[in-house]
């Protein structure tokens, strides 16, 4: 395994080349924290909880599920661009996994993504609407959620990227995923919110273990949410790394050859 | 001599989707799609020996990709069989891995950001090498490739030549038996590409490394290798010793002239390629006039300055093998 965290460590700091532009990028966020804050300060005029949240909570649950979805790398395009033009084919003639290089590659760029999201999260977020009670405490776990939930999303972009030897534009496919995340993961809105029947259906789903979980555990922590947070994750990535394997163990017979 | 490849009767076939113009067939593609076959590789034979330097080369499109990605595991062969180093590569391609190297000219395997010497380490893991021993071998090549200087330069900031360096310096990391190079001295300026090709004659004698070339470059060709092995259509349509295809394949010389007054010659065999004030090129055909006649006739009839004789160049041999079609193929290298 030497090699793929390597592999990690270099995507990290591969990442950080160009400082600025690297910092520019969580501008966004500031601005989606700032419409939210407004927005969630509407709904709870007058009411202290909404659904076992309040609004400090409301939006500190928003900064984490958000860190998932910034920090997340080009792996797609990577893959889809390596399958079509065939240059995968230059990546096999060496020992090691394709789908394993590219996992840690990806990993490695979201964790060095995520630590300015996390401070520039935590920074406006107090300012907006006051500090979390008992952050500290649950950042050490909800890291690792939130981590599960990185491997999560990487695992999905892997899975469908590896789409590209049999279709030839994956991106929609994705798009779908990224949907799905965004409503049934509870990207915006705690699952709580939803109505009792959907609410019970989306806390299972892959998708909430790739926002809602790691969210729910840092705002409000229990160890009971952090071990269904962590077991959920676990047998999804479980499940996607077999997708991911099954994919390209049959993909790579459709490596095609380009040029010559 | 040991043979580290051996291909008999290689054949792949690509089922290529056809689209026709237009919104209505695009439509009737999508019900009832139509495929055709190409046959990239038809019954491919060789055999090269260890320490070989062999030039694989051919036109666009004649399947010179698609049989490297055979030989080295990555594509699945229709039928025929490959042994490489003993293996069958694409049953045990992560084995063979680690016995070859490769070098694609238009794909680097360093990283853009980091420094060489951080791909370098990276390699050296991939490879499962030793920390101590990779980081003897990364001296010694360094010390051999003359890269010691940008070894800590980020890669996007060292010129096209300097990374070239360094890309055959990674692909030797881990001692392979057999080193494959695509296009290694693309966009490279003449001086570099004569360096490159010391470099990687240097590790043909010193190591006993055996090359497969693939290039378009005739001086490549020329000056690294000393058999051919051309494919076009699928088939080999050539294959022996560089010397052969020089001296062999045409039968033709170019004579060049410098004369006191304009050329008077006028011979079946010889073609007057150009002529500029008192200067002329021409080419001959030994099938049709013995050379000695013509250089007789010329300095009979003409006050000769100077004259030089010299073989047509490399490309144009290369480009009347490609002409000719795989019913005139010739295998004179061992088998």
């Amino acid at each position: 395994m030497r090699k793929y965290f390597r592999i990690l460590r270099y995507a990290a700091r591969d990442q950080v080349a160009y400082l600025p532009a690297f910092l520019a990028r969580n501008l966004f966020f500031v601005i989606i924290l700032f419409i939210f804050s407004s927005l969630w300060k509407v709904i709870y005029a007058g009411q202290s909880l909404i659904a076992g949240f309040s609004v400090v909570q409301a939006l500190w649950y928003l900064t984490f599920t958000e860190t998932v979805e910034l920090s997340k790398s080009r792996l797609l395009t990577r893959i889809q661009g390596e399958v079509k033009d065939g240059s995968l084919a230059v990546t096999m003639t060496r020992p090691y996994s394709y789908p394993l290089s590219h996992f840690f590659h990806a990993m490695g760029e979201s964790m060095v993504r995520l630590l300015p999201i996390l401070a520039v999260g935590f920074l406006f977020a107090t300012l907006f609407v006051g500090p979390l009670p008992g952050y500290f405490k649950a950042l050490p776990f909800g890291l690792i959620l939130l981590l599960c939930g990185m491997a999560l999303d990487t695992l999905w972009l892997l899975c469908i990227g590896l789409l590209a030897f049999w279709s030839e534009e994956v991106s929609p496919y994705y798009w779908i995923i990224q949907k799905l995340i965004f409503i049934l993961g509870g990207l915006f809105i705690p699952i709580d919110m939803f109505p009792d029947w959907l609410s019970g259906i989306a806390r299972t789903l892959p998708f909430a273990f790739s926002a809602y979980w790691p969210a729910y555990t840092m705002v409000s922590f229990s160890w009971r949410a952090f071990f269904t947070g962590l077991a959920g994750a676990a047998c999804y990535i479980g499940a996607l790394s077999a997708v991911a394997a099954l994919l390209f163990g049959l993909g790579k017979r459709r490596v095609h050859a380009q040029g010559g | 001599m040991e043979a580290v490849l051996e291909v008999k009767g290689l054949t792949k076939t690509f089922r290529v989707r056809e689209k026709a113009e237009g919104f209505a067939a695009s439509v009737r593609g999508l019900l009832r799609p139509t495929w055709k076959s190409v046959h990239a590789v038809d019954g491919i034979e060789l055999t090269v020996e260890r320490g070989e330097m062999l030039a694989f080369i051919g036109p666009n499109g004649a399947g010179k990709s698609t049989t490297i990605k055979l030989i080295t595991g990555i594509l699945y062969p229709d039928s025929g069989s490959i042994r490489v180093l003993g293996m069958d590569p694409h049953r045990l391609r992560r084995k063979l891995a680690y016995r070859i190297g490769t070098v694609f000219g238009q794909k680097s395997q360093l990283w853009f950001h980091l420094p060489p010497m951080d791909s370098f380490l990276l390699l050296a893991d991939i490879y499962d090498m030793d920390p101590a021993e990779a980081k003897k071998r990364i001296g010694f090549l360094t010390e051999v490739f003359g890269i010691e200087e940008y070894l800590k330069t980020p890669v996007r900031k060292l010129s096209l030549g300097e990374r070239v360096r360094c890309e055959v310096a990674a692909s030797l990391l881990h001692k392979p038996e057999i080193l494959f190079l695509d296009e290694p001295t693309i966009g490279l300026d003449v001086l570099v590409k004569q360096s490159i090709r010391d470099l990687i004659q240097r590790v043909n004698q010193e190591d006993r490394v055996t090359v497969f070339l693939t290039s378009h470059d005739a001086g490549d060709i020329e000056k690294i290798c000393r058999r051919a092995v051309v494919i076009n259509h699928g088939h080999v349509v050539w294959d022996d010793t560089i010397k052969a295809m020089k001296y062999s394949f045409l039968r033709r010389k170019v004579i060049d002239l410098r004369l006191e007054a304009p050329l008077n010659l006028a011979l079946d065999g010889v073609e007057v390629l150009k002529t500029k004030n008192y200067s002329a090129k021409l080419e001959v055909d030994l099938s049709k006039i013995p050379l000695d006649d013509v250089v007789g006739r010329i300095m009979r009839d003409n006050k000769v300055q100077d004259i030089t004789i010299s073989n047509p160049p490399m490309e144009e041999i290369i480009s009347q093998i490609y002409r000719q079609g795989p019913g005139n193929a010739r295998q004179g290298a061992p088998q």
